[in-house]
């Protein structure tokens, strides 16, 4: 029902962030001391540093730099294609020492990924994303998945699932590679090496390509890193890594298990030839660095680390605060749930004189956001009981503030709530205004007139319509054809309506919004498992109404309460409902306001398809509708509608038999299975038997006259199911016969056909729904653009789905 | 924030070291020997005993006490 408006999503986050001070931000120290930084004329420590080692103040690698300057000036500007300054060689060979493989350096990670992968991924190969990847991992994967190579995600960390899909391609691909991160840069989590490993050896088309930028130096001999801490490199793997942190001179390398692998990416690589090289200062520096890596000293700077971490680590348990991160990794994440929270605890957390970061979408889920820190050598343990005493005398304040709760952070975060029986004064959730919240299930406890006069002249969904919703989707056989209905009405002290909406839980299908063509191929898989790629929603309105479905009276001062309550609700609705996503649906695209309200709450935002309406009927015959439309518009009717208006019998019906009914859903199933451009689930039958006994709706049924036809029934060829609302004639179904559309226009006659009919009823406005947009317009229709906002639980399926690399002409997908 | 005795023990003779400097309180020492140097601190509600090298400027250890009879060693 909507489509992806990530950048507006990810611009308003930073602009949030940075009006909250917590991004963006400068430093001013003249000389930095230490692991104190000056921001705005205080002093912090800075627990956002990922020099792990805090190697950036040792002399040797100070003066490495200072040495190269010296001998070689601020740049040597020359693609390593023809040559490159002395320094390469010496640290390439000192980092083959360190990593017991064979090195090739890189300028930085990211250059690294984007020279490497598209040597290494043939034209023939499949390409399996970890779920957590690095988003530069995936960058670089963009630019072979444009050459049409499959790509592919897996379920973070799940072995089991990506051995099935080695299983299934390895007959068809010539290599298969699994894309990871050694250690995972927001949860500090860490790829399973045992397993992948052992796929490694049993499967000889598997490819291992891992990225170990937050393991580098910190493990290992030699801090060869996490990944190789403990084995050598494996003959069909290939490592990226960073001197960026921990190693500390920036830059990065690629680690390959021989020579020959080694030279092609150095040859063929495209920033190994077109971009700048690694410059004296920081190649100087990366000497200096290898040498300290390949001492002895390395070992107790990493053990320091490790009891930094491992300090930290206590002190979060002890403080009951909700710690994510893995046990062994200098990186730290404290869920908080919602960015607001973030922002603030952040916030008090510099107050205090720390600095931290936040873990927030898109590098995590807008619900999973956190408190993102990392824990250096040069950490002392006073500092680090002191950051964690001060985030744990906060952590209360803010969640009251917000009107959140410990139990809503340990469900977004799917985590045992072991913190709140722990946390004295644990949120009683505010409620100054005074609102209350009624709850039902069922359009029957809300009164008629009140429904009605906020909500009835917006679609389809007054509350007789509801009332055939309710019924129509309830006690059916499949899971798809029943739904869930909430009503929530939030009041004010006085009694007035602030806020009144209705919610569906609905299972849906994730490639609603998807290309037709990976929505066909999935179709294919669901022939066999029929909920395969399908998770249940909770939205606002429904799958069959359309229109802005919440009364909100923004002019009310408790609306923002109002809103923060019935997001609380939501998200009760969304765990007993077991719904994957909440969808907050058809509001309007421009709202700043309510965009910062929304995504400072964990939604983000999309963009609707746009919603066809018809506002000009001030036509009264066939030439004056002409004349109110375009000049290409003119043509077209008269062409295609006009002149296949004779052939037609035209028939309103408002009761009708059970067998017309049975040939009104066939004819709606044959429009059902022809289009996947918003694919949903076909709608039950029960549906149809409704809409016949209602006197809201009506089926204008066309048929082809008998000089027309072969065929001696005169049954009909295209019906179209409309409610009769108060203001507004809306056009919600169309079903059509394929075999004489083509002959006969029947479709274009159809859409014609109803607005005459709206006509006919006076109606001075025509709802046309979403999709077919070219079509619509050629009638007169404008188009409303309004968006959704969106909160999912497990985004996998949905991140999958925009990873799979569809090349149109490639028809042989594989799911 | 108190540590128990186990938690302090997953500690390393060094980071023992920063643990009492930052949360312990020296209570007695003793010398039982030329070169050695033994100190009884309190900290998070239990003690512990640091044997110190004199000659050598050296920790050779940071435990916690388990036998209560050493308390008698030391000199009132």
């Amino acid at each position: 029902m909507a489509r992806y408006k990530i950048y507006e999503t990810v611009e308003k986050i930073v602009k949030n962030a940075k009006q909250n001070g917590v991004a963006h931000l400068t430093t001013e120290d003249k000389k930095l001391d230490n692991n104190k930084i000056q921001i705005k004329g205080e002093s912090y420590v800075n627990f956002g540093s990922c020099s792990y080692l805090g190697l950036e103040f040792n002399e040797n690698i100070k003066n490495g730099a200072k040495q190269a300057i010296d001998d070689y000036g601020s740049q040597f500007s020359s693609s390593r294609a023809y040559v490159s300054p002395r320094f390469y060689d010496e640290l390439e060979t000192k980092l083959s020492k360190i990593f017991n493989a064979s090195a090739v350096v890189t300028p930085t990670t990211t250059l690294g990924h984007i020279a490497a992968i598209p040597v290494l991924v043939g034209p023939n190969d499949v390409v399996i994303l970890d779920h957590q990847v690095h988003s530069s991992v995936q960058t670089a994967v963009a630019l072979v998945k444009a050459k049409g190579v499959k790509v592919e995600m897996v379920r973070h960390n799940r072995m089991d699932l990506l051995e099935d899909k080695i299983k299934e391609y390895k007959g068809e691909y010539d290599n298969i590679w699994y894309m990871a991160d050694g250690i995972y840069s927001m949860y500090g989590d860490a790829v399973p090496l045992d397993a992948v490993y052992a796929l490694m050896d049993k499967y000889e088309q598997f490819r291992f390509y891992v990225d170990d930028a937050h393991g580098m130096s910190c493990y290992g001999k030699h801090g060869r890193g996490y990944v190789l801490a403990e084995r050598d490199i494996h003959k069909q793997m290939v490592m990226a890594t960073s001197f960026a942190k921990a190693f500390a001179t920036g830059g990065g390398a690629l680690l390959f298990p021989n020579a020959e692998l080694a030279m092609s990416v150095r040859s063929l690589g495209g920033p190994m030839i077109t971009s700048g090289p690694m410059q004296p200062s920081s190649l100087g520096a990366a000497i200096a660095s290898a040498d300290f890596h390949l001492s002895e000293e390395i070992n107790e700077y990493q053990e320091e680390l490790q009891e930094n971490i491992k300090y930290t680590h206590l002190m979060l348990s002890k403080y009951k605060l909700p710690n994510l991160a893995a046990d062994f990794s200098p990186i730290f994440f404290v869920g908080v749930g919602l960015p607001k929270i973030a922002y603030s605890l952040v916030n008090k957390l510099m107050k205090d004189g720390f600095f931290l970061n936040i873990g927030i979408f898109p590098a995590v889920p807008i619900k999973n956001t956190g408190v993102r820190f990392t824990i250096t050598r040069l950490h002392t343990f006073e500092q680090i009981e002191s950051m964690v005493k001060s985030m744990a005398s906060h952590f209360l304040t803010v969640l009251k503030e917000e009107d959140f709760s410990v139990q809503q952070i340990c469900q977004a975060f799917k985590i045992e709530d072991i913190y709140s029986e722990n946390l004295e004064g644990e949120a009683l959730l505010l409620n100054e205004n005074q609102l209350t919240l009624e709850h039902a299930d069922t359009i029957l406890d809300i009164p008629k007139s009140q429904w009605d006069t906020l909500l009835g002249n917006r679609g389809t969904f007054d509350w007789n319509g509801l009332n055939l919703l309710e019924n129509s989707f309830k006690n059916n056989e499949l899971d798809e054809e029943n739904w869930g209905f909430d009503y929530l009405t939030i009041k004010d002290k006085n009694g007035k309506v602030v806020l009144t909406t209705f919610l569906t839980t609905s299972m849906t299908k994730d490639d609603m919004l998807s290309p037709e063509d990976i929505s066909y191929e999935i179709e294919q898989k669901r022939i066999n498992d029929p909920y395969f790629y399908t998770s249940r929603t909770l939205q606002v309105g429904s799958l069959l109404t359309e229109g802005n479905h919440i009364y909100l009276d923004r002019t009310s001062e408790d609306w923002k309460q109002a809103m923060t309550m019935f997001l609380t609700k939501v998200s009760e609705i969304q765990e007993i409902n077991n719904a994957n996503s909440v969808m907050i649906r058809d509001l309007s695209m421009i709202d700043n306001e309510m965009d910062d309200f929304m995504i400072n709450n964990g939604y983000f935002k999309m963009e609707m398809p746009a919603n066809n309406k018809i506002e000009n009927m001030n036509w009264t015959d066939d030439l004056s509708l002409k004349e109110s439309l375009s000049k290409r518009s003119k043509k077209h009717i008269t062409q295609d509608v006009f002149r296949h208006k004779k052939k037609f019998d035209v028939n309103v019906i408002e009761n009708c038999s059970e067998k017309n009914i049975q040939k009104y859903y066939e004819l709606y199933l044959n429009v059902k299975s022809n289009s996947l451009a918003l694919n949903t689930y076909k709608l039950p039958y029960e549906l149809f038997r409704k809409f016949a006994t209602n006197k809201d709706w009506e089926f204008i049924t066309l048929s082809l006259k008998s000089e027309f036809t072969s065929e001696e029934d005169n049954e009909a060829i295209a019906v179209c199911i409309c409610h009769k609302g108060e203001e507004n004639y809306s056009f919600l179904l169309v079903g059509v016969d394929y075999e004489t559309n083509r002959e006969h226009n029947t479709y274009r006659q159809a859409m014609y056909r109803v607005l005459l009919r709206a006509k006919e009823l006076g109606y001075e406005k025509v709802e046309l729904g979403y999709s077919a947009v070219t079509e619509k317009r050629k009638f007169g229709a404008t188009q409303t653009q309004s968006c959704a906002y969106m909160q999912v639980k497990d985004n996998y399926n949905m991140e999958s789905l925009n990873a799979l690399s569809i090349s149109k002409s490639n028809k042989n997908l594989k799911i | 924030m108190n540590l128990t005795k186990e938690e302090f023990s997953l500690f390393n003779l060094k980071s023992r070291l920063k643990l009492l400097k930052k949360d312990g309180k020296l209570l007695r020492q003793r010398y039982p020997g030329e070169y050695m140097l033994v100190s009884l601190y309190s900290i998070y509600g239990f003690h512990i005993e640091t044997i110190y090298h004199v000659d050598n400027f050296k920790t050779l250890s940071v435990n916690s006490i388990l036998n209560p009879d050493v308390y008698q060693l030391y000199p009132p």
